[in-house]
């Protein structure tokens, strides 16, 4: 597409209009309440990677506001992933709640009255069980939850009405199957807790309009020189899911001194976004639309894909106007100084950039709160936007 | 790599010991080296920054012929001014007229040391 050309993805995608977008969703807590019920509980939802836990008794907690529990992931000793509210089955209390992840060893007790559940959670012990009425154990397991894993990311769902695969739909089959998810085992994070609805925080990050503007001193560089207008090289929609990929400035790219020390070693965040990553990137270019895809994962995760690196971001609704941002930024395992090094000169340097990104989501949140703005006035680069919305109100209203 | 705190030590290897002045520099942890980064002045930051990356690529060769996860404390404490030099080269490259992001959102909210996954 020629990257001047003005209004290429509504004419693209017409059925997702032009006219702006009411604000009112993204302040009001009935309709939260109703994103709870109507989305989250009915969405597969992405809590991890399966690599998180590889041994038998590895568990981990993840506390699910947005399904008003707490889940538990365990790898059962029979190699099997599984999910469960993490709830006993005596009098509810929270079984697992000391740390967020570990090895069980077989067995999780709970500290009220020292019930013992095992792996595959089968409740395998109650102590004094002969004072109880009729106590039938094996129907007092812990509770399951819908798990299923892709490439690698595990999805758990509440109240499942179709497979992860016919929820991915189109992307089952797309090139993202082929990325080498593999050679980026290690992953930093960071989890910023935000007083940001989470349409919001996810606008903020779905559109490349900004980039000229907030992230002119950062990422800026990593896109032509005369860069004032942000041209997305292609958009994609499969149902709720949608991706924006963005084409290549590998050839004027030029690193700072450091960011140069770094590219000489391996790939990072700011040669990758320039798509000017050094050495043999084809696995990665055979599995991409372009140098940099972003995946959205209805209705709450991303998968940003880049050449030797990639990202996810969870976003994790707490209220309608709060949501924790849970980044991972995703890098070969480092076994020497040098890939340490390139390691972490990405990882703070597009940390950075994400922190000016931040720096814009609570002043949002408030000024669409103040009663200042109506709606939301988005162009044709910010349509990602509106697709999230219109999906949305879809999806709640029915 | 290993987050594990390595305990401020009193040297670096004897190679590198042109940049002895900069051991309160050498920090194990993400947060510790962006507090450092945040509450040094831009004449301290570029000092550092102009000494280290003329010794970076020596230090990276040199250090690559040790165990990452089981460093001498020297080296450890080499491997963290190489992190360092990471973390203010923003500053200086980008920056530039401050040491942290320039109307960012707050570190204190956003940096962790968590890392997780491996091989």
């Amino acid at each position: 597409m020629e990257q001047t050309e003005h209004k290429r993805f509504s004419q693209k995608f017409p059925e997702l209009g032009t006219d702006p977008i009411p604000v009112a969703n993204s302040v009001s807590p009935e309709f939260f309440a109703k994103e709870k019920e109507r989305i989250f509980k009915r969405s597969w939802i992405n809590v991890g990677r399966a690599e998180e836990l590889r041994k038998p008794g590895d568990y981990i907690v993840k506390k699910m506001d947005m399904w008003d529990t707490s889940i538990l992931l365990v790898r059962g000793r029979d190699g099997e992933l599984r999910a469960f509210h993490n709830v006993c089955q005596h009098r509810g209390n929270l079984l697992v709640g000391d740390s967020e992840k570990g090895n069980c060893k077989g067995f999780m007790t709970c500290k009220f009255h020292g019930w013992v559940y095992d792996d595959a959670g089968k409740l395998r012990d109650v102590p004094d069980e002969e004072n109880f009425h009729n106590l039938d154990k094996a129907t007092l397991g812990l509770k399951p939850i819908a798990l299923d894993t892709w490439l690698g990311f595990i999805f758990v769902n509440l109240r499942p009405e179709q497979s992860l695969a016919d929820y991915l739909g189109g992307y089952v089959n797309e090139k993202l199957n082929a990325y080498p998810f593999d050679r980026l085992g290690t992953f930093y994070t960071y989890a910023p807790d935000e007083a940001v609805n989470w349409k919001v925080l996810l606008d903020a990050q779905q559109e490349g309009y900004h980039v000229p503007s907030l992230h002119k001193r950062t990422l800026s560089l990593s896109f032509p020189k005369e860069f004032v207008r942000f041209r997305s090289q292609d958009m994609i929609l499969h149902g709720p899911h949608r991706i924006l990929s963005a084409g290549s400035n590998a050839g004027e790219f030029v690193p700072t001194p450091v960011g140069a020390v770094a590219s000489k070693i391996g790939a990072n965040s700011i040669d990758a976004f320039a798509g000017a990553a050094g050495g043999d990137m084809s696995a990665y270019a055979e599995a991409m639309h372009g140098v940099f895809d972003f995946n959205v994962i209805f209705p709450n995760f991303v998968i940003g894909l880049l050449y030797g690196t990639y990202f996810t971001y969870n976003i994790w609704p707490i209220a309608v106007n709060r949501s924790i941002w849970e980044i991972r930024m995703y890098y070969p395992t480092a076994h020497n100084a040098s890939q340490a090094f390139t390691n972490e000169y990405g990882k703070v340097a597009f940390r950075d950039g994400l922190m000016e990104d931040a720096s814009v989501h609570e002043a949002t949140q408030r000024g669409i709160e103040s009663g200042a703005i109506e709606n939301f006035q988005f162009q044709d680069e910010e349509i990602l936007c509106r697709h999230g919305h219109l999906t949305v109100q879809r999806m709640v209203n029915g | 790599m290993n987050q594990v705190t390595a305990i401020k030590g009193r040297s670096l290897p004897a190679e590198f010991a042109d940049l002895d002045k900069y051991l309160d520099w050498a920090l194990p942890t993400e947060r510790a080296r962006s507090r450092k980064r945040l509450a040094s002045s831009m004449e301290e930051i570029k000092a550092f920054y102009d000494d280290m990356l003329a010794r970076i690529e020596p230090a990276l060769d040199y250090l690559n012929g040790f165990p990452l996860d089981d460093m001498p404390e020297p080296q450890q404490n080499l491997l963290n001014l190489t992190l360092m030099l990471a973390e203010v080269a923003n500053a200086v490259e980008l920056f530039k007229t401050q040491p942290g992001v320039i109307d960012g959102f707050d570190p204190e909210r956003f940096i962790t040391d968590h890392e997780g996954g491996g091989d």
